[in-house]
């Protein structure tokens, strides 16, 4: 029910959600981009920590993140480009440290 | 590579040693691929399997002068692991893995080269990752160091969902000119196949694991990149 109620309130005022007391998740989504798995994963776990740090300053919070760890989740697609090349996007999930 | 966090516990080593006597006997044996093409690496196509003494699979660039290179721009180490796995071990103990092998790779390459962290000319690029999926559709859990940190050299036992990890690591290695992005060199090996290994207990054995694995790739990159020389990684 707390989960419900919090959740709703998040998508209903744009609030963060919160991962814990003292860190929010950031979401990435690079598209189809890179032509690279590593070059996509990376720029999908630093723009995922971004969204995490502007989400924690939104909330007044001083995001700590090049002191903490450099972590996160990536899910990726592939599909082939016009010139047969593969093609990649990625989706990020990433937490920093939030003060 | 090596025996990093080598003992696998003794249910586990039974379970393996039971799936292997059920599977020789119940069907012909499947050789597990040595590697899985997990995208880290710029290209794979060119590998090539290495010679008695060297890594699995090798590329040397033909055209390739190493002489021409004085200094290494030596990227953020990267771990890639499955998230079946990276969910049973603590984020931390990941993350000190990506700086404290960083750490002990850098001391040794300073060694040699001087360690630049800015583009330009005579700047080849080292690019390393530890690689943990089963294959190559898996989600990954990125980690990369954010600081070159020495592990800490305490008598701590390493965690359980540590141990035997290495068993399960390939590493990609890959040198390219920082101006060009030309790929010089690339090897792919199981971590434990590579570099001098011993037990793995405490994280006082980790810190000696990557002081050795640093200095045995110090002398693979020197080797390697010998005037002259056509000896792989």
């Amino acid at each position: 029910m707390r989960i419900t109620l919090a959740i709703t309130l998040a998508l209903t005022f744009g609030l963060p959600i919160v991962a814990s007391a003292t860190s929010y998740n950031g979401y990435s989504n690079t598209g189809f981009r890179h032509y690279g798995k590593r070059q996509c994963c990376e720029s999908a776990v630093v723009e995922a920590q971004d969204d995490s740090a502007r989400a924690c300053k939104r909330a007044g919070g001083f995001a700590d993140y090049k002191r903490n760890t450099s972590r996160g989740k990536c899910k990726w697609d592939r599909r082939r480009d016009k010139q047969g090349r593969w093609v990649y996007s990625c989706s990020g999930v990433a937490t920093v440290l939030c003060r | 590579m090596n025996r990093f966090f080598r003992k696998a516990t003794t249910t586990l080593a039974m379970t393996a040693i039971a799936a292997t006597v059920v599977s020789v006997g119940a069907c012909a044996p499947k050789h597990k691929p040595l590697f899985i093409e997990s995208g880290f690496l710029t290209e794979y196509a060119m590998l090539h399997p290495g010679e008695p003494g060297q890594l699995a699979m090798v590329y040397r660039n033909p055209n390739a002068d190493f002489s021409t290179y004085h200094k290494i721009l030596f990227e953020p180490l990267t771990i890639w692991i499955d998230e079946t796995q990276s969910s049973q071990m603590h984020s931390d103990d990941l993350q000190r893995i990506a700086n404290g092998l960083y750490y002990a790779v850098a001391l040794e390459l300073r060694k040699e080269w001087q360690l630049v962290t800015e583009s330009g000319p005579g700047v080849m690029r080292l690019r390393i990752g530890l690689i943990a999926v089963d294959h190559p559709e898996d989600h990954l859990d990125v980690y990369t160091t954010v600081a070159a940190e020495e592990t800490a050299n305490s008598d701590t036992p390493i965690p359980e969902s540590l141990r035997g990890i290495g068993e399960h690591i390939t590493v990609e290695v890959e040198l390219f000119d920082d101006q060009t992005r030309e790929v010089l060199a690339a090897a792919v090996d199981r971590w434990a196949d590579t570099g001098p290994h011993g037990p793995v207990e405490t994280w006082s054995d980790v810190h000696r694991e990557f002081e050795n694995w640093g200095r045995w790739l110090r002398g693979r990159l020197h080797r390697g990149a010998a005037a002259g020389s056509h000896e792989e990684l």
